[in-house]
């Protein structure tokens, strides 16, 4: 069965078509929930409520993206959406951020140190980090989905950005070390 | 301030990305449990619903007409039958000649054969019960020839040949022709094998019950005086009962009146000012038919229908006391209190909001009415008129919110009917056309004319018309034929 077709049969509420569909994309849609979530639950919890959105809104999808991209972006949305719900991400302006932060060290490191490094990032900045970095989210979309101002957004990815450069220097320093030592 | 990181290096991002990318995890079993139940069991319950009605009524009906057959049964055993001879058999009625004074002689082709299904029975050729004939008919009998047929000596049968003799008080019966005579014993008063096979051989039957319709002890009183025939019984109506059961179809037409203004943006009208919801489901229903033409109805009708409106588009406000959002609808007020949409239009974020109303609804009703059957032939047209109960049962209100891309569902608090009873003035026309003696088939259209309001807003009303189309199928007991 293709993919419109597929798509097709969920709109038409087949519950075979659903559990296809669930069973072809549920481990990278699962990929994105864990990358924003600490622990297992929550993730688990935005990966449900991600499908439901995403087969009560087929319809909606006119073909136009790509369908992994649009299930993509509603799954953000829904992991951003039960951010918002817990914690409201403190009003920031754009007056403290100075220079530009380059993170192409970010390449000499490993996926599992990377995840470590923004695991340790705020919650508020990880979340925009990661929509705006990895997701490519604009920041006025993340704005609207976390219910902030554009301002805030970018002044939350420059602090990330800002930390993650130091926490990516000091591990590639420490790294270094341990291997001049050896 | 230029912020300059948000341009110039593209090319970490991609590295990132390409990393998170490449990345799978074994996402749990549970999780499809959870979005089945979510997705899938408000179809199922529903589904399930459906069918318990659906058995629940057929289990009725199928009860009742069991118990009704068995009831028919236990009459019959003492059912007298009255049969159209055949056209070879004749029978010769005379009028009493010492009662009335003088000789009357009928030769009648075709005439009753009266038969004690019960009591009557003789087994084995012998005579028939003649106890039960000394007492009830052959003391009146002033002369029987008894004769046995010469072909049939085996069967010692009665053959009573009544001639010049008062029979049942009043009337004498030759019972047959000479012609029959000779091919053998086969009349009123005479069971036996052949007469039964006889009989089952008889172009048509008629049968009638001893009660209500008949009674027997008017047959046992043989106070009739030509003929045991059908125009006695057609001069005589007794009331009977038919039971209807069919599916509905119809419409639940609710109409706002005063000021509702559902096409400004800023009014916190939603929906239309007059909508008809479709609804489906199944009427059961009693008649009783007290003259030929007239009958008494009742029943119970459960619809069920389910409407999603258009989108519409709507500034949205919130009510300072209450912290709630509140909307007048052909349904009644509604409200919600839902954080995000509320602290959304708290903040600002959209200005205008594109809605949606979804809204379900169970609707039962009781009508009582007259029918007026234009005619009796085997297709009758007929009226109805009187008044219909509605009351609402199970509703759900929700709107649909297109926010960001997404469309998110929100179910709202929807208040009570202010009348818990709607009541409707019933005008309906059909046709019923007869399958056979019980079972007929009928379809009906009707209006519903409404007389009180179901919701009282802020000045407005809401008024509930309906229309409805049923086929289905009419069942009649202790009907006289």
């Amino acid at each position: 069965m293709s993919e419109e077709e597929l798509i097709n049969s969920c709109i038409k509420g087949s519950q075979r078509a659903c559990r296809e569909l669930y069973e072809l994309h549920k481990n990278w849609l699962y990929a994105i929930c864990l990358r924003y979530h600490q622990n297992e639950t929550d993730a688990q919890d935005s990966l449900q409520e991600s499908f439901i959105l995403i087969y009560k809104n087929l319809s909606s999808y006119e073909g136009k993206g790509s369908f992994k991209g649009w299930m993509r972006m509603i799954t953000v949305r829904c992991i951003l959406a039960s951010f918002r719900k817990k914690k409201k991400l403190a009003e920031t302006d754009l007056s403290n951020i100075s220079d530009p932060i380059n993170l192409d060290l970010i390449h000499e490191l490993d996926l599992e140190e990377i995840k470590f490094l923004i695991n340790k990032l705020p919650p508020g900045r990880k979340y925009v980090f990661m929509a705006h970095a990895v997701d490519g989210f604009s920041h006025k979309e993340i704005a609207e989905m976390l219910n902030v101002t554009e301002g805030t957004s970018k002044s939350q990815f420059f602090h990330a950005r800002k930390e993650l450069k130091l926490a990516l220097e000091n591990n590639i320093v420490i790294a270094k070390k341990i291997e001049n030592e050896r | 301030m230029k912020d300059n990181s948000f341009h110039n290096d593209e090319n970490w991002k991609d590295i990132l990305s390409d990393k998170f990318d490449s990345e799978e995890f074994s996402a749990p079993d549970q999780a499809w449990n959870q979005i089945e139940n979510e997705l899938f069991t408000k179809k199922k319950h529903r589904f399930a619903a459906f069918l318990i009605i659906m058995a629940a009524l057929f289990i009725s009906g199928s009860m009742f007409l069991f118990f009704k057959s068995g009831e028919e049964e236990k009459n019959n055993h003492s059912t007298v039958y009255c049969k159209k001879r055949p056209q070879r058999q004749r029978i010769n009625v005379r009028e009493n000649e010492q009662i009335k004074g003088g000789e009357k002689r009928e030769k009648r082709t075709g005439e009753s054969e009266i038969k004690n299904y019960q009591d009557q029975k003789t087994t084995n050729g012998k005579s028939v019960n003649s106890q039960r004939n000394k007492s009830d008919f052959s003391q009146p009998i002033n002369a029987i020839n008894k004769k046995k047929s010469k072909n049939h000596k085996e069967n010692s049968v009665i053959s009573s040949e009544i001639s010049n003799q008062p029979v049942y008080n009043n009337s004498s019966i030759n019972l047959f022709t000479q012609e029959e005579q000779t091919q053998g014993n086969q009349g009123v008063l005479i069971v036996n094998n052949k007469n039964k096979r006889e009989s089952e051989g008889t172009d048509s039957i008629l049968y009638l019950k001893p009660f209500p319709i008949l009674p027997l002890n008017f047959l046992r009183k043989p106070e009739f005086k030509t003929e045991l025939g059908k125009k006695d019984l057609k001069t005589k109506f007794r009331p009977y009962f038919s039971y209807q059961l069919a599916p509905i179809f119809g419409r639940n037409i609710r109409t706002i009146s005063g000021t509702f203004n559902p096409d400004s943006p800023t009014s916190s009208s939603l929906g239309e000012r007059r909508v008809s919801l479709r609804k489906a489901g199944f009427c059961a229903g009693v008649n009783y038919h007290f003259t030929n033409q007239f009958s008494l109805n009742t029943g119970f009708q459960i619809t069920a229908g389910a409407f999603q409106s258009r989108w519409v588009f709507k500034y949205l406000y919130v009510e300072p006391n209450t912290n709630e959002l509140r909307f007048s609808t052909n349904s009644g007020q509604v409200t919600t209190s839902d954080p995000t949409l509320i602290q959304n239009i708290t903040n600002g974020i959209t200005d205008i909001y594109q809605l949606r109303i979804n809204h379900s609804f169970i609707l039962y009703s009781i009508p009582v009415g007259i029918t007026y059957r234009i005619t009796q032939k085997k297709i009758s047209p007929y009226f109805k008129t009187g008044i219909n109960a509605e009351i609402f049962g199970k509703r759900s209100f929700s709107i649909d919110v297109y926010e960001n891309g997404i469309i998110r569902n929100i179910e709202m608090n929807l208040n009570r009917p202010n009348s818990p009873i709607v009541f409707q003035g019933i005008l309906a026309l059909g046709v019923q056309g007869a399958m056979s003696k019980k079972w007929s088939l009928f379809s009906e259209a009707g209006y519903y004319v409404p007389l009180n309001n179901a919701f009282n807003l802020n000045g407005t009303r809401v008024r509930n018309a309906g229309s409805s189309f049923m086929v289905g199928l009419n069942y009649t007991i202790l009907k006289q034929d």
